[in-house]
């Protein structure tokens, strides 16, 4: 596609999104009864606003490394904020804070928990990643392994990762479009998804960088803005808030300490072992590390995502309880039946309304909405590098394949990724999303999780095992998965789940190491003594010279 | 096509440091694991107030903790790490 042609398009979509938005004909309600003019006139000035940033940047994409990874060109400060930007998702800010609403402490067990992946991140293995020069987690696994086997199970490792990585933020995107614009969640859906395949198609990775980096700091300056409002509403008084939550929240005086724990402390350690380790295994997040020029920016970049994003974890204490002290019971957000008004991962969204008025409610539905499209985008952008660099261009198209059709490969497969994206947001309507994040989490750790360390510090892996290692855990992520609580109760309606621990990663994740090793050190195929030679030359002393030009 | 995006530099070359990595890892497992633990297996800890007679409880001070130390960790990596690469 020329560069002119999806000037135009955006163009077209950019008044598609103008048009719409004052126009919605259907019957539900917007947060305070009937549409609310002030909050869906400054969503719709936001929205457009990442849009045109999106086209700014289309115009810079040259080459398929721009495409990627934005050339490089990234300072770290600003690639910090763009981590920071993937971690604060709506799964974070909308999942969350519905959590606490519903949950009260058990809700900030998430939220402490998404904040120890980075470091984990960081300590392990960036450094190494950084070193072989590689950029995509499959690419790393492939300096040491056979190729083509290894680019097949990470391409679909990475694909089912973010199969439920989307359907959290297709779902709270939803539920903010259907409230805000009082649309049926079918067409909330069909908004959702055609927006976020523009952002990939025209725009790449520079584009997403710079729509995290906007969207990170008008997030963070607006969640800043929510937490005084509502400290300021209890004289800053933190304890205060927290007895008017007690007296809101039916199980009184318990949500101030965790409660799910200790009824179930097998899947609360399982929990405990998706959050830390499942960030290390999402792709794209691996990917922003190869946005910066040098190590050193690298470095820098971290630090800065790890005080951003743990900042904005810590303001949840206050939304969420927040939420819950000020919007609970009160007529104005919640129906007859006492669940929350447009679903109950809205709770920040009143809440926002709650303390801000229509104004607030429209700054904040618009950056969580442009917070969605980014994560999203990202994603979507993560798949289909995992389609066309990894499956197509080296894989099925070793020979023949070139930089222009991989990209438009790449294209192709954002559209399809895109559309399954709207379905899966249609079938998991009822899910809290901070609930769903967790879930990608807990494959990611059982599946490309145990590979990637493993490829990184021990020398002993072969392909063989890898790839069985790897088929197993995610394999069995996937099937306890679906037998457990999230799909089995949640999406089939039956009422126990057949797998009790729910996420399975305490079973998967030991399961997935054992196999990878067990497997290498019985291999004796003549593979196996390429991949021992290989690391042997490699894997541990000095980077490789990179393999360019593949 | 060319993948290879900022070529690995010379101080890159240092690519060891498992044991500074390891050992941050280790303490940010030992806290964290800390908190669930205590959550599955002492709940009556993590509901005391912190305060004599208040109505914040020690998992609020606990959860903050744990944020703040990915934090710190984080910038003790950052800081040796770079150091160490300038050398």
């Amino acid at each position: 596609m020329t560069v002119s042609a999806s000037r135009r398009a955006l163009a077209g979509l950019a008044a598609l999104a103008t048009a719409l938005a004052p126009a919605p004909a259907l019957a539900q309600t917007g947060a305070a009864g009937g549409l609310n003019l002030t909050a869906i006139a400054l969503f719709t000035t936001v929205v457009v606003g990442t849009l045109f940033i999106t086209y700014r940047a289309a115009k810079r994409t040259q080459s398929a490394s721009d495409f990627y990874t934005a050339g490089g060109r990234i300072t770290g400060f600003q690639n910090g904020l763009a981590i920071a930007g993937d971690f604060i998702s709506a799964g974070a800010f909308l999942g969350l804070a519905g959590l606490v609403y519903g949950n009260g402490f058990d809700g900030l067990i998430y939220a402490v928990g998404y904040t120890t992946g980075l470091p984990i991140v960081v300590f392990l293995m960036a450094e190494r990643l950084r070193a072989l020069g590689r950029f995509t987690f499959t690419d790393v696994a492939c300096t040491r392994l056979q190729e083509k086997p290894i680019r097949i199970f990470a391409a679909s490792a990475s694909l089912v990762v973010i199969a439920f990585y989307l359907i959290a933020q297709m779902v709270g995107g939803g539920q903010l479009i259907r409230l805000l614009l009082g649309l049926d969640y079918l067409y909330a859906q069909f908004i959702v998804g055609i927006l976020m395949i523009c952002y990939v198609l025209f725009g790449g990775m520079v584009a997403t960088t710079w729509v995290q980096i906007t969207k990170a700091v008008l997030f963070l300056i607006g969640g800043t803005v929510i937490a005084l409002l509502v400290m300021g509403h209890f004289g800053f008084d933190y304890g205060a808030l927290l007895r008017q939550a007690v007296s809101r929240h039916p199980r009184g005086e318990a949500i101030l300490t965790p409660q799910f724990l200790s009824r179930d402390p097998v899947s609360a350690i399982s929990l405990g072992l998706a959050l830390m380790f499942g960030t290390a295994g999402l792709p794209h997040i691996l990917m922003r590390f190869f946005t910066v020029p040098d190590a050193r920016a690298a470095r820098v970049s971290v630090f800065w995502a790890s005080v951003w994003m743990n900042y904005f974890f810590a303001l949840v204490f206050v939304i969420g309880f927040g939420a819950l002290a000020l919007v609970a019971k009160n007529p104005a957000y919640v129906n007859a039946a006492g669940g929350l008004i447009g679903g109950g991962n809205m709770a920040a969204i009143h809440l926002s309304h709650a303390v801000g008025g229509d104004l607030m409610l429209g700054f904040i539905s618009a950056v969580a909405f442009a917070t969605i499209l980014a994560v999203v985008a990202g994603l979507t952008l993560a798949g289909a590098t995992a389609v066309s660099h990894d499956l197509y261009a080296s894989v099925f198209r070793r020979a023949g394949a070139s930089e222009a059709s991989e990209v438009r490969v790449s294209r192709y497969a954002t559209v399809i990724l895109g559309i399954v994206a709207i379905g899966l947001g249609i079938a998991f309507q009822n899910q809290n999303v901070a609930y769903m994040v967790s879930l990608a989490f807990s494959v990611a750790c059982s599946s490309t999780l145990p590979l990637l360390i493993l490829v990184l510090y021990w020398p002993g892996l072969t392909t063989r095992g890898a790839v069985a290692g790897g088929c197993v855990g995610l394999g069995t992520a996937l099937l306890f998965t679906v037998l457990g609580r999230p799909v089995w109760v949640g999406v089939l309606g039956y009422a126990t789940p057949i797998f009790p621990i729910d996420p399975p990663t305490i079973v998967t994740m030991p399961l997935a190491f054992l196999v990878c090793y067990v497997v290498s050190v019985t291999d004796r195929s003549p593979q196996a003594r390429i991949d021992h030679q290989r690391s042997a030359s490699i894997g541990r002393t000095a980077p490789p010279v990179p393999a360019a030009a593949e | 096509m060319t993948v290879q995006i900022s070529p690995p530099s010379v101080a890159d070359d240092k690519i060891g440091r498992p044991g500074l990595g390891l050992a941050l890892t280790a303490i940010l497992i030992v806290f964290y694991f800390g908190f669930v633990g205590l959550g599955a297996f002492a709940p009556a800890v993590l509901a005391r107030p912190l305060v004599e007679g208040g109505t914040v409880t020690i998992a609020f001070a606990y959860g903050l903790f744990v944020i703040a130390l990915g934090v710190a960790l984080t910038g003790i990596y950052v800081l040796v790490a770079n150091r160490a690469g300038v050398r």
